[in-house]
């Protein structure tokens, strides 16, 4: 296992997974969440070719729709 | 210069009078402004989708600052539960349009301001035409269907679309221009399912964070008009109220993007409401799962005629403490995978909550543990207050 950061907090995942599985597993609807990875906002097409690495820092931001 | 052309084209014919110096005088001594700065602000027109929380103080704040035009677009009426938050619309505006009511305001503001008022739901159909006359858009309207359509068509004219959205604490704010940076489609390119993305009608939203958010997009209209400063323009800014913080997310555009990529697909405006799944009005969602129901009269008829039978809440317990139905258990949905055994399956069992959708998804879960005589109460406690017992409060 590695250890990532995810919205500031250690999580440990399996080496290789990928952003598109770690949104699975956090149980987050992929259409409203943003990623971020080390300051680098990932587009969409992106997170099943990326994975993570220890010490990643992933930032998970909900859309918020309300005016 | 302006970043927008038209306006940099036009603020020479705009004069300043006297009494707009003097009103103006903070403005004009900074190099940032002077009173070429204030020209362009008179000379700029600016549309503001949605006289809500967003809208409410963007347009305060851009008639106080001076901007030549406000469009105004929303179709709906002042509710007492706007005012929370809604700082443009006043108790005596209840019941009247938003777009009158936001009129009067601003008029009492700066009577140098030019209001057009657009009383009129935003359509594929209206859209075009109606932002082609302003210079920028600024989105604070409520729902994905209007989001995607002001985002497609500003795209599709060059314009910019100043974004705010907001929900309990927390509240984002960018600038989407297509020419410039990415668009809301290269961030989201589907739209998410239908009731997943919970709306401030169902979550509540803290009444001053709109002030934060609508007044950072009024902060980015100006600097867009008068071209000063670092616009947010692939920069996504995220504020927390509870933590106090602000973060920023760095955008890029996408270049799959199908709205404005090098291999864009779409050309023209679609239907949102069925590209979204949704209708373009916040409230309780339409599509609530098919579930057996009982309407509010018809439970109104078996209380009165004592027919034996249990009745389920599954709201928040604060939600209970605004209003209950008489005779009913609380159990909040999250507990009822705990707590279901304490529901009698020997027993007729209504389930409710505020508009039906949650006490839909307990009633699911209640027939995969074998309930057999499950009914939903159509409408909810809503309905509920609105037709059987006036005496409880809505929220």
């Amino acid at each position: 296992m590695v250890t990532i950061f995810a919205n500031g907090k250690a999580r440990q995942v399996r080496p290789s997974q990928t952003v598109a599985e770690m949104v699975r597993e956090m149980k987050l609807e992929p259409s409203s969440v943003l990623v971020e990875r080390n300051g680098e906002a990932l587009l969409r097409q992106e997170w099943d070719q990326r994975r993570v690495e220890h010490g990643d820092r992933l930032e998970f931001v909900r859309v918020v729709a309300g005016g | 210069m302006s970043l927008i052309s038209r306006i940099t084209n036009s603020t020479a014919a705009q004069e300043l009078s006297s009494p707009e110096m003097r009103r103006y005088a903070r403005h004009l001594i900074m190099p940032e402004v002077t009173v070429e700065g204030q020209r362009k602000l008179k000379a700029s027109r600016v549309l503001a989708i949605g006289t809500g929380g967003l809208g409410s103080p963007l347009l305060a704040y851009l008639a106080a600052a001076g901007v030549g035009r406000l469009g105004i677009v929303d179709f709906d009426r002042v509710d007492e539960s706007n005012l929370q938050r809604q700082i443009i619309h006043r108790q005596t505006s209840v019941g009247q349009a938003k777009v009158e009511s936001a009129r009067r305001t601003i008029a009492e503001l700066n009577p140098h301001v030019d209001v057009a008022t657009h009383e009129i739901a935003l359509r594929s159909d209206n859209a075009l035409d109606l932002f082609r006359d302003y210079d920028v858009v600024v989105d604070g309207t409520d729902n994905f269907p209007t989001r995607y359509l002001v985002n497609d068509a500003c795209a599709l004219l060059g314009k910019p679309n100043v974004y705010g959205s907001i929900f309990r604490f927390e509240g984002q704010c960018t600038v989407f221009w297509a020419e410039k940076g990415p668009c809301y489609r290269c961030l989201y390119p589907e739209p998410p399912p239908p009731g997943s993305v919970p709306s401030c009608a169902e979550g509540g939203v803290l009444g001053i964070l709109p002030g934060v958010i609508g007044v950072l997009q009024a902060i980015e209209t100006v600097k867009l008009i008068l071209g000063i400063g670092d616009p947010l323009i692939g920069r996504l800014l995220l504020f927390d109220a509870l933590k106090m913080r602000f973060k920023e997310m760095k955008l890029r555009k996408n270049p799959e993007c199908p709205m404005c990529g090098p291999k864009k697909t779409i050309t023209g405006l679609i239907d949102y409401e069925q590209f979204c799944g949704a209708p373009a009005r916040e409230g309780p969602v339409q599509d609530t799962p098919k579930v057996p129901e009982i309407t509010c009269s018809d439970l109104k008829k078996k209380i009165d005629a004592k027919k034996s039978f249990v009745l389920i809440d599954v709201r928040e317990p604060h939600e209970y403490q605004i209003s209950k139905i008489s005779g009913s258990t609380l159990i909040p949905l999250g507990e009822i995978p705990q707590r279901w055994q304490e529901i009698p399956n020997d027993k007729e069992i209504v389930i409710h909550c505020k508009a039906g959708i949650r006490s839909a998804k307990a009633l699911l879960f209640l027939q995969q543990q074998g309930f057999k005589n499950l009914l939903n109460l159509k409408g909810g406690i809503d309905t509920w207050s609105e037709e059987i017992d006036p005496s409880l409060p809505r929220y």
